[in-house]
């Protein structure tokens, strides 16, 4: 049973407070996502969590296990468990993909790594994800089209096996056949490893695939109302003005989410 | 594959087929230059190591006859070089240059004559720069139809200083040739880097481009890489690795030789 939990978290870049007073608590097993308008924080949550240092953290703490994670690094963060598949992964020319993830997975198991055993299982993760295979052997994302980087992403997960999955808009730049694919694999690894994952999205589409426990809108840095699955449909027929708007909708009380 | 060893102004080794053939003389006594011509006759490979404990001076001439294709790896190591490379391209020939560079000290000026229509030259740079080097390449497209494609890469350590200045030229009446230039400095100290890209075009039918860029790798691809477990200085020496090998296309031997490079000044 693994735990991510974030209290009070109040995070700026360049002056302007992006994340105020957040809480949330994410255990193995459960599926969380986090809705909401464009410019509300819930990339900047995403890359906190991760450790990105260009986001200055004013308030609040991060626990990984009830361990405290606010200044841990990058990478000490990754090695804990912690994986954020990306809204908009980079293209590193000249790094293979194969270098990258053998580099990672060394990283992550130090003397015990295997390199049979790694060759054997990117094989078989890129088979399931339906990828060309040439790819492994290519630049990280070098050309690759928005859906094959998501993909990517999801082969980096399959690969390094976390225990807490952050996915930002990981439906984004997908066409229906790739959305499904995608959607598939990710609740195919939950079945599978049960980590606790927090879904970054807008859309009700990727929803048709990944079932989530709980909901939630995200508005000015913070949550503004919590609940289950039907709220995504609340939001697909009134949008998201209507939870922020209305005051009457807005929970007060999320004590049961942090 | 040919191969020409020279070790402090002396041929160490050599191993040449029927494809190329060489003249070496050593010391020209009022320059104290030395000598190197090669004619490529047919299709062919060619790797040449340079290795020299002093200060050497070489005039380098590399002739590729017609309609030949080849394949030419250089490498430099140690001392203190002065050196002039020229290059001659006849019609239809193609060349594939990729140099390597871990020296004391370099100054270097290539020449490509590409003289023949229809000649391509493909020149791939790779430095660690530790002291002074300047890199001088003139591209002179003499025929219709050239294409020439340049990359410059240098990683910048220690006491680095490096100047890359290349220019392109293509003369009235030289039509459709295509110029492209990528010129690119990681540069780990402040010292200054200088990159002067020229396009000296005299011709409209000329398709040109060029890209220069001096700096760091970015925190977004350390970041990256990190975010999946990859220690600081691992993601570190991954991208350098991936920037000195990029586009290259090495025999066993070549790669052994950068991979050496590698670990002598990261691990």
């Amino acid at each position: 049973m693994h735990t991510l939990k974030i209290v009070n978290l109040t995070v700026e870049v360049e002056d302007k407070k992006i994340l105020d007073n957040f809480s949330l608590t994410i255990n193995s097993g459960e599926i969380h996502v986090i809705m909401g308008p464009n410019g509300t924080g819930k990339s900047t949550l995403s890359k906190v969590i991760m450790g990105d240092t260009h986001y200055r953290i004013l308030d609040g703490q991060i626990f990984f296990d009830y361990k405290l994670i606010n200044d841990l690094t990058v990478d000490e963060r990754a090695r804990l468990g912690l994986f954020l598949g990306m809204q908009m992964p980079l293209e590193i020319d000249g790094v293979t993909n194969a270098d990258f993830l053998r580099a990672a997975l060394h990283s992550k198991e130090g003397d015990s790594f295997k390199l049979y055993g790694f060759i054997k299982k990117l094989d078989k993760t890129v088979e399931n994800l339906k990828m060309n295979k040439d790819m492994i052997h290519r630049g990280i994302n070098k050309g690759f089209s928005g859906g094959e980087r998501k993909k990517n992403e999801i082969l980096q997960m399959y690969m390094l096996e976390p225990k807490i999955v952050l996915l930002d808009e990981i439906d984004s730049g997908l066409d229906v056949d790739s959305l499904k694919v995608v959607g598939e694999k990710v609740m195919d690894y939950y079945e599978e490893f049960k980590p606790a994952i927090l879904l970054i999205t807008h859309y009700q589409r990727l929803l048709d695939y990944i079932k989530p426990n709980y909901v939630h809108i995200m508005k000015n840095g913070c949550i503004v109302k919590s609940g289950d699955f039907s709220l995504v449909s609340q939001v697909e027929r009134n949008g998201y003005d209507f939870f922020i708007n209305t005051s009457e909708n807005v929970i007060e009380d999320n004590s049961q989410y942090e | 594959m040919n191969k020409i060893v020279i070790e402090n102004s002396l041929i160490k080794d050599k191993t040449i087929d029927d494809t190329i053939k060489i003249n070496y003389s050593v010391n020209d006594t009022f320059l104290a230059v030395n000598n190197l011509e090669i004619f490529c006759l047919k299709d062919t490979g060619i790797c040449i190591y340079y290795t020299n404990d002093n200060d050497i001076k070489f005039n380098v001439v590399i002739n590729c006859l017609e309609s030949v294709n080849v394949n030419l790896f250089e490498f430099y190591s140690n001392g203190i070089l002065k050196i002039r490379n020229t290059y001659n391209l006849s019609r239809s020939s193609n060349l594939t240059i990729q140099k390597f560079y871990d020296i004391k000290e370099i100054n270097q000026f290539d020449i490509i004559n590409m003289n023949g229509e229809y000649s391509s030259i493909n020149y791939i740079l790779k430095t660690v720069s530790k002291n002074s080097e300047k890199y001088n390449l003139l591209i002179n497209h003499n025929a219709k139809n050239t294409s020439s494609n340049v990359i410059n890469n240098a990683v910048n350590i220690n006491n680095g200083k490096i100047i890359f200045d290349v220019t392109g030229l293509v003369p009235k009446t030289m039509s459709g040739s295509t110029l492209n230039q990528n010129n690119r400095i990681v540069s780990f100290n402040q010292n200054k880097c200088q990159i002067n890209p020229n396009l000296l075009i005299d011709e409209d039918d000329v398709s040109a481009n060029h890209s220069a860029f001096v700096g760091q790798f970015s925190y977004k691809e350390l970041f990256y890489l990190q975010s999946r477990g990859i220690r600081y200085d691992d993601a570190l020496k991954l991208l350098i690795r991936g920037f000195l090998f990029n586009n290259l296309m090495l025999n066993d031997d070549a790669t052994n030789s950068l991979e050496l490079i590698i670990k002598k000044y990261w691990g």
